[in-house]
């Protein structure tokens, strides 16, 4: 293999094709072969993956149709699909899923539009590029604590800069309650999560730009495309997949929102803002139903698992499976 | 740079990682075969006392012990509030439990007793009970089905009202007697431009805790556990929606500031000690507090003002706040006892009297507690009944939920008196359907 | 469209910006529409890293009293406490243990799974991807209770081990990442390889591993982030104090009826050093440098 071969680098086509293309002349001789390498490629991962996370999860699983209060062992009882029956009765349960919702469709479009954007104007590589792209990973870094006293105290009419700041700009009509306020705590919700999460999309995009040949702009920069057409004919086509896979993570990643709610807001102002992992952690871990709590963890994965699968195989992830 | 260097550059770094995570691993600093389990001499005790007065305190009196003798030493783990119930249930059920913990009491220890997980420390009340003061309220923390499952150490206050001596002083108020005095005091506030009462009602408990204040006014604290303990009483009943009515009046008139509802607990305590309010209801603990981190201003402790035509003028709002009980998988419990022996001695006691909280031993309080919290405990020990926090008594899914998120929606003036109540009784109907 | 040859110098001339090119009109005006727009989320973004920052030279007092007002001397007892907080050492030391082993274990067992998925071919594909997507849609509290039970059987409760394998199950992130990125090699150069006589291992090691380098320093990156701030899993798998990681040993500087604010950031402010120098090794190391120099080959 020579460096020349090495180097040359050529575009995939418009329309990814992911996998493996070319089956294997030489398969059929080294059957034997082949699986001990899938097996040393995929077996550890998996090893893990089920002791270590489908092992607790049957086990979640199988709680969801006890009644187990969470303090010992000999007091589970099988009640079957009673905690799914109560669930389908529970009016915070079904608001929750409305939030959800809400959030799920929000974050798709606030986080993959910022996500995108940011993106495309880093790989300008105007000077600075790095630094910037090191701030926009900053929220990952930040403990939540800091997250929840900045916001919390920042959007608080008693002691923020926000109300003030609204009514320095002549906007005191909007000023207000933002946590409290069960009309505009979801929306604020929202974009917390788009601050604490557009950078790690925006990376995932990026790390892809990288990747993108420089000759494949210059020759459409010769052909005369401008910046924007060349963005969109020939640098957005190469991005297909990854966003693809950008709003599949983002998708998954709202429904099971649960660590920002809990600090901001802990599903509150009176429910306003839960969403099906919140209620199902109060229910598991506060009002001692683990059971209960279980089976709500259990149904927001099914629905989470139906929504991707139909997803996944709409977008053809999985086209050459 | 040639591809091989880097790809070597790559397998070097990455293995001499995993060589020294894996070195560090074996060679026992990553544990190994201790798991959670202690030797027969070593007391393992999980508290909530991470921070403030009782940080110090609880930690010279464990020291107090280590001194004391020698068969046994104590390891120790401090886990904040939230996480703290967490941890303890997820120890208990799980069988791996420490030899004494510290828990709420209440709810909890009938929860905790009934799952088997606490040694019946009945007897040992027996031998330590003519220590105690304010039995009934202690008892009642850690009965479950007529055993005693938990010792009491601590009571906590909730029946009075700190204030701005500066700024009331300023304003020409006269620190209130009555309730009415208060809301005169908070309308001459008010019209001043100033927040009268400091609340954070985010985390719903500081706004049940006025809504208790006045419950126990109205109803008295023998109406709310007919309430509890179901024998007729309903929290639909006159009195409850009197109190309810009381509580959203404040709201309407004002008294509280425009983010009752955003604010937590520590956004309000900022929002007093900036001076920004001149009034603020919380526990006794914050008097202990006081005496860490006190305010750049003069401030007062008053009892909660009554009203005038209240029914009941004896009973406060207050409970047994920190109890300690024996897991019954624990595997010293004969250690767990000899702290627990040490924990009772005058000179622990003593201690923790001194960090401004108040031990439930007789006498500890009136000899050693600081002059700043005296007043909140003659208060307390004039008091004819005591009602304890309701979400303690109370079902989470009534206490935590609805009496929590409807008594903050009353502050915010979200919700009706009427809606409240009826929204905590239905919730406790459900529960009670539910068990 | 045609095929284009790269070579290492334009990688580096694009990475190092404009800085070699003479600065054109198009770029004045990018410069104009964009820096307002990246200062801008800057200072949103910064500002609660700021506050942590400048808030952990208050004392609890001066925090109360005016909450986001800069400190008006240089108030050192918050850290002070922290350093004397028995134990700081032992909690750095569990925290970089249990990160960096989590995190190169994650690091081999994703790329090589997700080499699986992108060039192998098996039957019971699409079920695994599902598997193993199932994963990543797993709220973590929800396995809190089964799996300290599981910790319990398997007697690795309260050791490194207990976090370490239940993060090596946290591969799937990597795999949906990573797969997405080795499919985006260029099939001309895996086949190329494949004609010289190259099997999986030599593919994935010396051509799909080194081309989708970004990607993998992306995923290092935000596992490691992940696994070192993470409160929940350490809460309740360790018990022993010596073995606690930082997140849970600064727990102890806040309190229940106390909120202790400066000296909570001033333990932030510490347990944020770490992975802010991480990130910026590993995007030096590994996003500029090694991803050229895989290229000059």
């Amino acid at each position: 293999m020579s460096s020349n071969q090495m180097t040359t680098i050529v575009p995939e086509q418009q329309t990814p094709s992911p996998g493996s293309g070319t089956p294997d002349r030489t398969a059929g001789r080294r059957d034997g072969h082949r699986k001990r390498e899938l097996v040393a490629f995929l077996g550890p991962a998996l090893g893990f993956y089920v002791a270590f996370m489908m092992v607790p999860l049957l086990g979640t699983f199988l709680i969801s149709f006890t009644d187990w209060p969470g303090f010992s062992l000999d007091q589970i009882d099988w009640v079957g699909l009673d905690n799914f029956r109560e669930l389908a009765d529970d009016g915070v349960f079904w608001s929750a899923f409305r939030h959800n919702i809400f959030l799920l469709l929000g974050a798709i479009v606030l986080n993959t539009g910022l996500a995108l954007v940011l993106a495309l104007a880093l790989d300008q590589h105007l000077r600075g590029s790095s630094f910037f792209r090191g701030v926009f990973l900053m929220p990952t870094v930040i403990s939540l604590v800091v997250v929840a006293l900045v916001f919390g105290l920042g959007l608080s009419p008693s002691l923020g800069f926000i109300n003030p700041a609204f009514e320095a700009v002549g906007l005191g009509r909007f000023a207000g309650e933002w946590l409290g306020d069960p009309d505009r705590v979801l929306p604020m919700i929202l974009l917390l999560d788009t601050w604490s999460s557009f950078g790690l999309y925006m990376f995932l995009l990026i790390a892809r730009l990288i990747a993108i040949p420089k000759e494949l702009r210059e020759a459409a920069a010769i052909d005369g495309a401008g910046e924007l057409r060349t963005i969109w004919y020939v640098i957005l086509p190469l991005l297909r997949s990854t966003l693809t896979m950008v709003m599949l993570l983002i998708a998954i990643n709202s429904l099971k929102m649960f660590e920002l709610v809990y600090v901001m807001t802990s599903g509150g102002p009176n429910h306003a803002s839960e969403v099906i992992a919140t209620w199902g952690y109060f229910q598991g871990f506060t009002a001692t139903r683990v059971g209960y709590g279980s089976a709500t963890l259990v149904v927001l994965l099914v629905l989470t698992f139906i929504l991707a699968t139909i997803y996944v195989r709409k977008f053809r992830m999985q086209d050459d499976l | 740079m040639t591809r091989r260097a880097s790809t070597r550059r790559l397998l070097s770094t990455s293995t001499a990682m995993l060589a020294c995570g894996a070195l560090l691993a074996s060679c026992g600093l990553a544990g190994g075969d201790d798991s959670g389990g202690s030797g027969s001499d070593e007391v393992v005790f999980w508290h909530a006392f991470t921070a403030g007065a009782e940080s110090g305190a609880i930690k010279s009196i464990l020291d107090g012990f280590g001194e004391a003798q020698d068969s046994y030493t104590v390891k120790d783990r401090g886990i904040g509030n939230e996480e703290h119930f967490t941890v303890v249930r997820t120890g208990l059920a799980g069988g791996s439990p420490p030899d004494l913990v510290h828990y709420e009491g209440y709810q909890q220890t009938r929860d905790f007793a009934k799952a088997g997980q606490l040694l019946d420390l009945t007897d040992f009340w027996k031998e330590h009970e003519d220590k105690f003061i304010l039995k009934e309220s202690a008892v009642r923390a850690c009965t479950s089905e007529g055993k005693i499952y938990c010792i009491p150490y601590t009571f906590h206050s909730g029946f009075q009202m700190y204030y701005n001596a500066e700024l009331l002083e300023a304003e020409g108020v006269e620190p209130p007697q009555t309730f009415e005095d208060f809301t005169a005091a908070a309308d001459t506030l008010k019209d001043a431009g100033l927040t009268p009462v400091s609340i954070g009602a985010k985390d719903g408990w500081p706004a049940e805790h006025w809504w208790m204040n006045f419950i126990v006014q109205r109803c008295g604290v023998a109406h709310v556990y007919d309430v509890i303990d179901d024998k007729g009483a309903k929290f639909t009943d006159e009195c409850f929606l009197q109190a309810a009515e009381d509580l959203a009046g404040l709201a309407e008139a004002g008294y509280f500031p425009e983010g009752a509802s955003s604010d937590d607990y520590g956004a309000a305590i900022s929002v007093f000690a900036s001076k920004k309010a001149g009034f603020m209801q919380t526990g006794s603990w914050y008097a202990a507090e006081l005496l860490e981190t006190p305010t750049e201003f003069e401030y007062g402790i008053v009892p909660f003002p009554r009203f005038e035509d209240a029914e009941n003028t004896g009973d406060i709002t207050g409970a047994v706040t920190h109890v300690f009980g024996i897991p019954a998988d624990a595997e010293n419990p004969d250690g767990a006892k000899a702290l627990l022996e040490h924990m009772l001695t005058d000179e622990s006691t003593a201690t923790w009297a001194e960090a401004g909280l108040f031990s439930l031993v007789d006498g500890a309080v009136e000899q050693n507690g600081p002059e700043e919290v005296m007043p909140l405990w003659d208060a307390v020990l004039k008091a004819e009944a005591s009602l304890p926090w309701l979400e303690n008594e109370l079902p989470p899914g009534v206490g935590e939920d609805a009496i929590y998120n409807g008594s903050a929606a009353l502050v915010a003036g979200r919700m009706s008196p009427q809606e409240f109540v009826e929204s905590i009784q239905a919730a406790l109907d459900k529960a009670r359907q539910g068990s | 469209m045609t095929s284009d040859t790269v070579s290492a110098t334009d990688i580096e001339a694009r990475d190092s910006g404009h800085s070699s090119r003479r600065m054109s009109m198009a770029t004045v005006g990018k410069a104009l529409l964009l820096y307002p727009i990246f200062l801008g989320l800057s200072v949103i973004i910064l500002f609660p890293l700021v506050w942590m920052f400048y808030s952990s030279f208050k004392s609890n007092a001066d925090i109360f009293a005016d909450v986001f007002a800069l400190p008006n001397s240089l108030y050192l007892d918050n850290y002070k406490q922290v350093f004397q907080l028995a134990g700081l050492g032992s909690f750095f030391r569990s925290s970089m243990i249990v990160s960096l082993v989590s995190v190169v274990g994650l690091l081999a067992l994703s790329t090589t799974a997700a080499y699986a998925f992108a060039f192998m071919e098996f039957r019971g594909k699409t079920f695994l991807f599902l598997l193993f997507l199932l994963g990543l849609m797993v709220p973590p509290q929800a396995l809190i209770i089964s799996g300290y039970g599981w910790m319990t059987v398997l007697g690795i409760l309260d050791t490194y081990w207990a976090l370490i394998f239940t993060y090596f199950g946290w591969s799937a992130f990597g795999i949906l990442v990573l797969r997405d990125a080795f499919e985006a090699v260029p099939r001309e150069i895996s086949d190329s390889a494949k004609v010289d006589g190259a099997g999986h291992w030599a593919r994935f090691w010396y051509i799909v591993l080194p081309l989708a380098r970004p990607s993998t320093a992306t995923v290092a990156i935000f596992l490691f982030m992940w696994i070192w701030n993470d409160f929940l899993y350490p809460l309740v798998y360790l018990q022993s104090e010596e073995r606690y990681t930082l997140p849970l040993g600064i727990m102890f500087l806040n309190g229940q009826y106390a909120p202790e604010w400066g000296l909570q950031m001033a333990g932030l402010t510490v347990a944020t050093a770490v992975p802010l120098t991480v990130y910026y090794f590993l995007q030096k190391q590994f996003v500029r440098g090694l991803m050229a120099g895989a290229l000059k080959g």
